[in-house]
Protein backbone atom coordinates (compact mmCIF):
# COMPACT_ATOMS: atom_id res chain seq x y z
CA UNK A 1 0.00 0.00 0.00
CA UNK A 2 2.60 2.69 0.78
CA UNK A 3 4.50 0.94 -2.38
CA UNK A 4 1.79 2.24 -4.32
CA UNK A 5 0.93 5.65 -2.81
CA UNK A 6 4.85 6.65 -2.67
CA UNK A 7 4.88 5.40 -6.43
CA UNK A 8 1.84 7.46 -7.34
CA UNK A 9 2.31 10.65 -5.47
CA UNK A 10 5.83 10.74 -5.14
CA UNK A 11 6.35 12.01 -1.88
CA UNK A 12 7.81 10.10 1.08
CA UNK A 13 4.99 12.20 3.59
CA UNK A 14 2.20 12.51 1.53
CA UNK A 15 2.41 8.44 0.98
CA UNK A 16 2.73 7.96 4.99
CA UNK A 17 -0.20 10.17 5.19
CA UNK A 18 -2.17 7.95 2.89
CA UNK A 19 -1.33 4.95 4.11
CA UNK A 20 -2.45 6.11 7.60
CA UNK A 21 -5.50 7.31 6.01
CA UNK A 22 -6.00 4.31 4.00
CA UNK A 23 -5.33 2.14 7.52
CA UNK A 24 -8.02 4.22 8.73
CA UNK A 25 -10.28 3.93 6.36
CA UNK A 26 -10.26 0.12 6.60
CA UNK A 27 -10.32 -0.37 10.13
CA UNK A 28 -13.74 1.79 10.03
CA UNK A 29 -15.44 0.44 7.06
CA UNK A 30 -14.42 -3.56 7.09
CA UNK A 31 -17.45 -4.17 8.61
CA UNK A 32 -19.14 -3.14 5.35
CA UNK A 33 -16.54 -4.92 2.78
CA UNK A 34 -18.52 -6.75 1.00
CA UNK A 35 -17.48 -9.89 -0.66
CA UNK A 36 -17.39 -8.98 -4.51
CA UNK A 37 -13.81 -8.34 -4.44
CA UNK A 38 -11.21 -9.66 -3.02
CA UNK A 39 -9.89 -7.72 0.62
CA UNK A 40 -6.61 -6.82 -1.31
CA UNK A 41 -8.85 -5.53 -4.33
CA UNK A 42 -10.33 -3.25 -2.10
CA UNK A 43 -7.80 -1.85 -0.11
CA UNK A 44 -5.68 -1.16 -3.27
CA UNK A 45 -9.15 0.81 -4.62
CA UNK A 46 -8.86 2.70 -1.36
CA UNK A 47 -5.32 3.88 -1.71
CA UNK A 48 -5.53 4.75 -5.40
CA UNK A 49 -9.00 6.53 -4.76
CA UNK A 50 -6.85 8.66 -1.30
CA UNK A 51 -3.84 9.22 -3.70
CA UNK A 52 -5.76 10.77 -6.84
CA UNK A 53 -7.98 12.86 -3.89
CA UNK A 54 -3.93 14.49 -2.32
CA UNK A 55 -3.04 14.98 -5.96
CA UNK A 56 -5.75 16.85 -6.93
CA UNK A 57 -5.45 18.72 -3.57
CA UNK A 58 -2.02 19.33 -3.98
CA UNK A 59 -2.26 20.48 -7.59
CA UNK A 60 -4.76 23.10 -6.81
CA UNK A 61 -2.78 24.30 -3.55
CA UNK A 62 0.41 24.60 -6.38
CA UNK A 63 -0.21 24.52 -9.89
CA UNK A 64 3.35 24.31 -10.99
CA UNK A 65 6.69 23.18 -9.37
CA UNK A 66 6.12 20.22 -7.01
CA UNK A 67 6.05 17.25 -9.55
CA UNK A 68 6.72 19.07 -12.94
CA UNK A 69 9.89 19.90 -12.70
CA UNK A 70 10.84 17.48 -15.87
CA UNK A 71 7.90 19.13 -18.22
CA UNK A 72 5.74 22.16 -18.00
CA UNK A 73 2.30 21.49 -16.81
CA UNK A 74 0.63 23.92 -19.41
CA UNK A 75 2.35 23.71 -22.11
CA UNK A 76 3.64 19.93 -21.97
CA UNK A 77 7.44 21.62 -23.07
CA UNK A 78 10.55 19.68 -21.39
CA UNK A 79 12.06 21.59 -18.82
CA UNK A 80 16.00 21.20 -18.12
CA UNK A 81 15.94 21.04 -14.67
CA UNK A 82 17.17 17.58 -13.03
CA UNK A 83 14.35 15.35 -11.51
CA UNK A 84 14.81 15.04 -7.97
CA UNK A 85 12.37 12.21 -6.93
CA UNK A 86 13.82 8.95 -6.13
CA UNK A 87 12.24 5.76 -5.36
CA UNK A 88 13.61 3.95 -2.36
CA UNK A 89 13.03 0.52 -4.20
CA UNK A 90 15.34 1.20 -7.54
CA UNK A 91 18.58 -0.92 -7.52
CA UNK A 92 21.32 2.05 -7.47
CA UNK A 93 22.70 1.66 -10.91
CA UNK A 94 19.21 2.00 -12.58
CA UNK A 95 18.65 5.45 -10.19
CA UNK A 96 19.24 7.69 -12.51
CA UNK A 97 16.96 6.43 -15.37
CA UNK A 98 14.41 6.06 -12.85
CA UNK A 99 14.20 9.42 -11.80
CA UNK A 100 13.40 10.28 -15.76
CA UNK A 101 11.00 7.96 -15.51
CA UNK A 102 8.95 9.19 -12.61
CA UNK A 103 9.49 12.55 -13.55
CA UNK A 104 7.57 11.27 -17.15
CA UNK A 105 4.71 9.46 -15.21
CA UNK A 106 4.04 12.07 -12.80
CA UNK A 107 2.59 14.27 -16.04
CA UNK A 108 0.71 11.23 -17.35
CA UNK A 109 -3.45 11.43 -16.83
CA UNK A 110 -4.44 10.32 -14.03
CA UNK A 111 -6.06 6.84 -15.13
CA UNK A 112 -2.86 5.89 -16.91
CA UNK A 113 -0.73 6.97 -14.14
CA UNK A 114 -2.69 4.82 -12.04
CA UNK A 115 -2.51 1.71 -14.91
CA UNK A 116 0.88 2.60 -15.11
CA UNK A 117 2.13 2.32 -11.45
CA UNK A 118 -0.32 -1.02 -10.80
CA UNK A 119 1.02 -2.88 -14.18
CA UNK A 120 4.91 -1.61 -13.89
CA UNK A 121 5.83 -1.49 -10.26
CA UNK A 122 3.04 -3.50 -8.16
CA UNK A 123 3.44 -6.16 -11.22
CA UNK A 124 -0.54 -6.69 -10.89
CA UNK A 125 -2.56 -8.23 -13.61
CA UNK A 126 -4.55 -6.65 -16.23
CA UNK A 127 -7.47 -8.51 -14.68
CA UNK A 128 -6.82 -7.44 -10.72
CA UNK A 129 -6.06 -3.56 -12.11
CA UNK A 130 -9.76 -3.96 -14.23
CA UNK A 131 -10.94 -4.61 -10.97
CA UNK A 132 -9.43 -2.27 -8.78
CA UNK A 133 -10.26 0.58 -11.27
CA UNK A 134 -13.81 -0.67 -12.06
CA UNK A 135 -12.78 -1.18 -15.99
CA UNK A 136 -13.02 -4.01 -18.35
CA UNK A 137 -9.76 -5.58 -19.20
CA UNK A 138 -9.64 -4.19 -22.37
CA UNK A 139 -9.70 -0.55 -21.41
CA UNK A 140 -7.17 -1.00 -19.16
CA UNK A 141 -5.21 -2.74 -21.97
CA UNK A 142 -5.70 0.07 -24.18
CA UNK A 143 -4.84 2.62 -21.13
CA UNK A 144 -1.54 0.95 -20.66
CA UNK A 145 -0.47 1.32 -24.13
CA UNK A 146 -1.30 4.84 -24.12
CA UNK A 147 0.56 5.49 -21.14
CA UNK A 148 3.77 3.57 -22.41
CA UNK A 149 3.46 5.91 -25.77
CA UNK A 150 3.08 8.51 -24.03
CA UNK A 151 6.18 8.34 -21.73
CA UNK A 152 8.36 6.93 -24.74
CA UNK A 153 7.30 10.69 -26.25
CA UNK A 154 7.92 12.25 -23.47
CA UNK A 155 11.29 10.78 -22.48
CA UNK A 156 12.12 11.37 -26.86
CA UNK A 157 11.51 14.90 -26.01
CA UNK A 158 14.01 14.87 -23.07
CA UNK A 159 16.63 12.92 -24.80
CA UNK A 160 16.58 15.58 -27.48
CA UNK A 161 16.50 18.27 -24.84
CA UNK A 162 19.71 16.82 -23.38
CA UNK A 163 21.30 16.62 -26.31
CA UNK A 164 20.82 19.85 -27.46
CA UNK A 165 22.55 21.03 -24.30
CA UNK B 1 20.13 6.48 -37.93
CA UNK B 2 23.45 5.87 -34.93
CA UNK B 3 21.73 8.75 -33.11
CA UNK B 4 18.64 7.19 -33.67
CA UNK B 5 19.63 4.04 -32.43
CA UNK B 6 21.04 5.48 -28.97
CA UNK B 7 18.41 7.90 -28.42
CA UNK B 8 15.51 4.15 -28.63
CA UNK B 9 18.26 2.42 -26.52
CA UNK B 10 18.19 5.47 -23.35
CA UNK B 11 14.18 5.52 -23.61
CA UNK B 12 14.31 1.59 -23.36
CA UNK B 13 16.67 1.67 -20.64
CA UNK B 14 14.55 4.53 -18.91
CA UNK B 15 11.63 2.77 -19.40
CA UNK B 16 12.56 -0.73 -18.04
CA UNK B 17 14.96 0.83 -15.04
CA UNK B 18 11.89 -0.29 -12.47
CA UNK B 19 12.43 -3.37 -13.31
CA UNK B 20 13.33 -5.70 -10.27
CA UNK B 21 12.89 -3.01 -7.91
CA UNK B 22 12.36 -3.73 -4.72
CA UNK B 23 9.05 -1.99 -2.07
CA UNK B 24 9.21 0.76 -0.69
CA UNK B 25 8.57 0.95 3.32
CA UNK B 26 6.78 3.30 5.55
CA UNK B 27 9.24 4.83 8.60
CA UNK B 28 8.38 3.07 11.90
CA UNK B 29 6.43 5.50 13.50
CA UNK B 30 3.59 4.84 10.95
CA UNK B 31 2.45 2.25 13.22
CA UNK B 32 2.24 4.18 16.09
CA UNK B 33 0.56 7.12 13.82
CA UNK B 34 -2.36 4.95 13.03
CA UNK B 35 -2.81 3.40 16.24
CA UNK B 36 -3.08 6.71 17.71
CA UNK B 37 -5.51 7.46 14.86
CA UNK B 38 -7.35 4.13 15.63
CA UNK B 39 -7.86 4.44 19.09
CA UNK B 40 -8.59 8.54 19.56
CA UNK B 41 -12.35 8.98 20.23
CA UNK B 42 -14.18 10.43 17.14
CA UNK B 43 -14.46 13.95 17.24
CA UNK B 44 -18.57 15.02 17.19
CA UNK B 45 -19.15 16.64 13.87
CA UNK B 46 -20.13 20.41 14.21
CA UNK B 47 -22.89 21.57 11.26
CA UNK B 48 -20.89 24.06 9.34
CA UNK B 49 -20.95 27.66 10.53
CA UNK B 50 -22.47 28.78 7.19
CA UNK B 51 -25.75 26.87 8.36
CA UNK B 52 -26.03 29.05 11.63
CA UNK B 53 -25.05 32.15 9.59
CA UNK B 54 -27.39 31.91 7.08
CA UNK B 55 -30.70 30.88 9.55
CA UNK B 56 -29.80 34.19 11.86
CA UNK B 57 -29.78 36.36 8.69
CA UNK B 58 -33.20 34.41 7.94
CA UNK B 59 -34.39 34.94 10.90
CA UNK B 60 -33.65 39.06 11.20
CA UNK B 61 -34.84 39.52 7.65
CA UNK B 62 -38.07 37.85 8.83
CA UNK B 63 -38.53 40.03 12.01
CA UNK B 64 -37.48 42.68 10.01
CA UNK B 65 -39.79 42.62 8.02
CA UNK B 66 -42.88 42.07 10.37
CA UNK B 67 -41.49 45.32 12.15
CA UNK B 68 -41.83 47.19 8.88
CA UNK B 69 -45.40 45.74 8.16
CA UNK B 70 -46.74 46.55 11.22
CA UNK B 71 -45.22 49.90 11.23
CA UNK B 72 -46.33 50.52 7.94
CA UNK B 73 -50.14 48.97 8.53
CA UNK B 74 -50.29 51.21 11.58
CA UNK B 75 -49.14 54.78 10.11
CA UNK B 76 -51.53 54.40 7.46
CA UNK B 77 -55.21 53.64 9.71
CA UNK B 78 -53.42 56.71 12.01
CA UNK B 79 -52.89 58.73 8.63
CA UNK B 80 -56.80 58.39 7.41
CA UNK B 81 -57.76 59.54 11.22
CA UNK B 82 -56.25 62.53 11.15
CA UNK B 83 -56.34 64.04 7.91
CA UNK B 84 -59.76 65.65 7.28
CA UNK B 85 -60.15 64.95 3.53
CA UNK B 86 -60.51 61.84 4.57
CA UNK B 87 -62.64 62.20 7.44
CA UNK B 88 -64.83 64.12 5.28
CA UNK B 89 -64.92 61.43 3.12
CA UNK B 90 -65.93 59.38 5.49
CA UNK B 91 -68.52 61.27 6.77
CA UNK B 92 -69.76 61.96 3.22
CA UNK B 93 -70.09 58.48 2.56
CA UNK B 94 -71.82 57.68 6.06
CA UNK B 95 -74.22 60.53 5.20
CA UNK B 96 -77.86 59.20 5.53
CA UNK B 97 -79.49 61.05 2.44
Amino acid sequence: MFNTAISMVQDHGMAEDIAQEVFVTVYKSILSFNEKSSISTWIYRITVNKCLDHLRAANRKKKTGLFSQLFNKDTGIPLVQEPDFIHPGIVLERREQAKYLFAAIETLPDTQKTVFVLAHIEELSQKDISEIMNLSVKAVESLLQRAKANLRKKLGDVYDRRKKQ
Amino acid sequence: MENNNSKEQWIDAVMNSTNNMGKAQPGDNLYIKVMGNISRPAVRSQAPVTKWVAAAILLLALNLGSVLYYTNRNTISTNSSTNPIAAEIQAETTYNY
